[in-house]
């Protein structure tokens, strides 16, 4: 089993009419689907934009997902379909668009967009990569193997227990220890 | 049912990944936040200029699905022990009613062959080999060579029974009962 076996139990659940599954999905695949569509646009919050786009049209959309490929192949088709759509419809849109709010007052468009582009955002996204990377160099040897060859490398727990010469139980155990220790120093950024 | 982080460790890596774990995690606020962490970190272990997702994101896009119809799959059909029986059964049918077809529309293909066979012309010398001595067939139903047996109906017994068989078939057309079937060739012949 991979996380692909996790992905088809969520799609099934959400096919069953679960909304909070697709909640699970969206999270495990926004940093990935926003940093695809971030070589499509120039403006980040475009790249917010479209990706928010994209899992709303895979929502709409799973009921006709087969599951004949992996879900994150199928979100990733959408999610580059609906860069490119964002494209050719910029390009035949008035340079300044505006929606009205209920008093009639001029909205920006950008404002109704989650603030991706400001420095703030920007200073905190690096310093979260630096804390997990900084977490990550300090993990003890055998946690830091057991969690790249898992993250990194893709492997199941019974290669990488092959691979270390240990039984599962203590590969399932090292990679919870190392998700733990890095995430204890990343949870406090995100509470911010 | 309750979730702790070590199960959730595995869990998001496909281990012992089931629905009810999976609805576990979704439904809580706490475990949806340490799923989201968890692959937060994968993400930038894998890809150190991975995009981090504002808070906000993954919220907007759960609040525009809750605006959202239910989606819900169509039921996948199961396999009937009965399908490939029913399958024969109609491609039997069809094959039964294409044979009454045919047999139904024979009285006026029949009635034609036999004028045509009055009315064919003297059978074709077929050049003979200096070894053979020349042959006389003509076909009625079709045009192409007769096959090498058939050339030896000069033979009396053959002869009459072409003759019987000509004539059985107009005596069966006359009556608007389909003659000869219409796999069996007929064959002229005409003796020097």
């Amino acid at each position: 089993m991979g996380d692909s076996y996790t992905d088809k139990e969520l799609v099934k659940r959400v096919q069953q009419g679960d909304k909070k599954s697709f909640d699970l999905l969206v999270l495990k695949y926004q940093n990935r689907i926003i940093k695809l569509v971030s070589r499509y646009v120039r403006e980040q919050s475009d790249a917010m934009d479209i990706a928010q786009e994209a899992f709303l049209k895979a929502y709409r959309a799973l009921p006709n997902f087969r599951g004949d490929s992996a879900f994150y192949t199928w979100l990733y088709r959408i999610a580059i379909n609906t860069a490119k759509n964002h494209i050719v419809s910029m390009s035949r849109r008035p340079p300044e668009a505006h929606l009205e709010n209920a008093d009639g007052e001029a909205i920006a468009l950008e404002e109704l967009q989650p603030d991706i582009d400001n420095p703030e955002h920007l200073l905190l996204a690096d310093e979260i990569k630096e804390t997990i990377l900084t977490a990550m160099n300090k993990l003890p040897e055998d946690l830091r193997v057991a969690i790249t060859l898992r993250e990194v490398e893709g492997l199941t727990y019974e290669e990488i227990a092959e691979a270390m010469d240990c039984p599962i139980g203590t590969v399932r155990s090292r990679i919870f220890r190392a998700r733990e220790a890095v995430d204890i120093k990343l949870k406090p950024l995100l509470e911010h | 049912m309750q979730i702790d982080e070590q199960t959730l460790s595995s869990v998001m890596d496909g281990e012992g990944t089931t629905g009810e774990t999976l609805a576990g995690v979704a439904a809580t606020n706490g475990t949806r936040a340490a799923w989201a962490r968890y692959h937060l970190i994968g993400d930038v272990l894998r890809d150190n200029s991975s995009a981090v997702a504002p808070a906000e994101f993954a919220a907007s896009i759960s609040a525009l699905i809750a605006d959202e119809p239910t989606v819900l799959a169509p039921r996948q059909r199961t396999k009937s022990a009965m399908r490939p029986v029913a399958g024969f059964a109609i491609a039997a049918s069809v094959a039964t009613l294409a044979v009454i077809g045919i047999q139904r529309m024979e009285p006026d293909n029949v009635n034609s062959p036999a004028p045509t066979i009055a009315a064919a012309p003297a059978a074709t010398p077929v050049p003979a080999t200096a070894a053979t001595a020349p042959v006389f067939a003509s076909t009625v139903a079709e045009t192409s060579p007769a096959p090498p047996e058939l050339t030896h109906a000069t033979h009396p017994a053959q002869r009459r029974f072409n003759s019987y068989l000509v004539k059985f078939n107009e005596q069966r057309s006359n009556v608007g009962v389909p003659g000869v079937n219409p796999y069996v060739r007929i064959v002229g012949f005409e003796s020097e």
